[in-house]
């Protein structure tokens, strides 16, 4: 047995990195400002840089990897599909090249620009909250405030589901393949082999619900008494506070500069 | 009184015609450990989930009868209250893990955190359960990553840990190896032992013949015999009700038949060695 896990518990749970081991709350609040604030600004300098600034946090907290595995895919996509809707339904005069007769605008670039900036700059914020705080650790700090215990319960099964329905669907998926039905191959026969496991899988996924709820009970989970924690996160510092109420400040002055200027 | 007393109690499950449970009626006393045995769909788990308040609370179904767990009736106890009182190991270890923790040592932890136990004496008491279930190498690990048999053993660990009054086990060695279904039975053993009442659902009679004090036979969704764990199953009529008899009773039989006959017919493999030691004495 190693001692030293057992002994992690007996301390609130820190990763050693200032950024991590903020309170998840504090973490949402600052990437909530920080995507609405893409939102507020509509300026293709700020949304561009708030999600440069999300590589750079990302790579602060030892996430990159996770994150721009995600983020970039999604910069890529947003771009590409508005980029091409813009110049379809925003007309210009200001042509920068065309392709085979279909000229790309200037007017049109911008407003596609525009548009995807405060789509990624809210989205990054939600990836790279997503990357730094484990679903468990924003629940824990949702009890610590109130939150009942059976609404952390449903969210954090919710996400279990997710990867337990993936896990079973792979098992009929290769059950299926053991008897020598297709299920690899182009687009179409993947489908075909799709349609049908439908069904068992949602029955099965509502069966397996229906006994994890027996098993919650069996584990006390209704009962109607303080509950405890095993695992604990640090207390919220004074700096986090002051840093959280700055961003709270910023995101204020934003709004009343957006409405006087 | 009884811990727990069933009168007449039939009951339906919902969406269903035929009854899962047909008059049934027994009673459990306090401090014994029960063996219920029968054939597959005989009604074993429909009785533990009675015994265990999930039905009605948890199926509602049909019921009728009369159910009282230590003298209040089942539809009058409150779900979290029965789960405090009663722990549940059942038959699917696969459903038994919460899914939301990500090692065994919080896993196990979780109905401690539930029943609102203070940490240091929760990280005791799951060192003491794994030290005790062999699952010290196990508790780093993701219980969702687990085989049936590690789960199996972890599951129990979970209800273990809370320490409830009466414990409702349904196979809870149906994925283990021979060692540890031994070891399983040893913590059973020394749970009645400091005074735990025990339900407990197994088909591997040798087991039920060691370890039980009484035996409740089901068949049908009944209650067909209920008795002193010897005097069911030294009668070999229970074949016919579905129940196997012990090797070891069939052996006493057999004695008794080519004329040799033993102080009593022996249900365990250490009471044959014994019966059989008298015997070749009382010849000499």
């Amino acid at each position: 047995m190693n001692t030293q896990f057992v002994d992690s518990f007996r301390k609130p749970q820190t990763t050693g990195n200032l950024l991590l081991d903020m309170n998840p709350l504090s973490k949402l609040i600052i990437c909530f400002l920080l995507g609405i604030s893409a939102i507020i600004a509509q300026s293709i300098p700020y949304s561009f840089a708030l999600c440069i600034l999300y590589y750079f946090l990302a790579a602060a907290m030892g996430k990159l990897r996770s994150f721009s595995g995600i983020f970039t895919k999604i910069v890529v996509m947003i771009l590409l599909f508005l980029l091409v809707l813009r110049q379809l339904t925003v007309k210009g005069d200001t042509v920068l090249f065309s392709i085979f007769g279909w000229k790309w605008t200037l007017e049109a670039v911008l407003v596609a620009l525009n548009v995807s900036g405060y789509i990624l700059g809210f989205s990054g914020a939600v990836v790279l909250f997503a990357c730094a705080t484990s679903a468990r650790d924003l629940m824990y700090s949702l009890e610590q405030i109130g939150v009942p215990h059976t609404t952390s319960y449903i969210i954090l099964a919710s996400i279990q589901t997710i990867a337990d329905l993936k896990k079973s669907a792979n098992t009929i998926f290769e059950s299926q393949k053991a008897r020598g039905i297709e299920v690899e191959g182009n687009v179409f026969v993947r489908a075909k082999a799709f349609f049908p496991i439908i069904s068992p899988l949602m029955l099965g996924a509502m069966s397996a619900a229906e006994e994890k709820s027996i098993s919650m009970d069996a584990r006390a989970f209704s009962l109607e008494t303080r509950h405890t924690f095993l695992r604990e996160l640090p207390k919220v510092s004074a700096g986090e506070k002051i840093l959280v109420g700055l961003f709270l400040l910023g995101f204020i002055a934003l709004i009343v500069c957006k409405i006087v200027l | 009184m009884a811990l727990i007393e069933i009168r007449d109690v039939t009951y339906k499950y919902p969406f269903t015609k035929k009854p899962a449970l047909h008059d049934v009626n027994c009673s459990i006393e306090k401090g014994k450990f029960y063996g219920v045995i029968g054939e597959n769909g005989g009604g074993k788990t429909s009785l533990c989930n009675l015994m265990r308040g999930l039905i009605p609370h948890f199926y509602n179904g049909e019921l009728t009868g009369i159910v009282n767990i230590d003298g209040t009736e089942v539809r009058d106890w409150n779900t979290g209250e029965l789960a405090a009182k009663i722990g549940y190991v059942f038959q699917n270890p696969f459903t038994q893990i919460s899914g939301i923790k990500p090692t065994v040592f919080e896993e196990i932890g979780m109905g401690l955190e539930n029943l609102g136990m203070e940490k240091e004496a929760m990280i005791h008491r799951i060192l003491e359960v794994s030290k005790e279930l062999d699952i010290e190498d196990l508790l780093q690990k993701d219980p969702n990553a687990m085989s049936g048999g590690q789960r199996q053993r972890v599951a129990f660990a979970s209800i273990l840990a809370m320490d409830q009054d009466i414990m409702v086990i349904d196979e809870p060695t149906s994925q283990l190896d021979p060692q540890t279904t031994e070891k399983v039975f040893d913590i059973i053993g020394q749970l009645k032992n400091s005074g735990k009442t025990i339900i407990l659902v197994e088909h591997k009679i040798d087991l039920i013949a060691r370890y039980c004090d009484e035996v409740i036979l089901m068949q049908g969704g009944t209650i067909v015999r209920q008795g002193a764990t010897a005097d069911i199953l030294t009668d070999t009529s229970i074949e016919e009700l579905g129940a196997v008899v012990p090797q070891t009773a069939l052996f006493g039989h057999a004695m008794v038949r080519a004329g040799k006959s033993l102080e009593r017919i022996p249900i365990t493999v250490e009471d044959a060695v014994e019966q059989i030691r008298k015997w070749k004495e009382v010849q000499a």
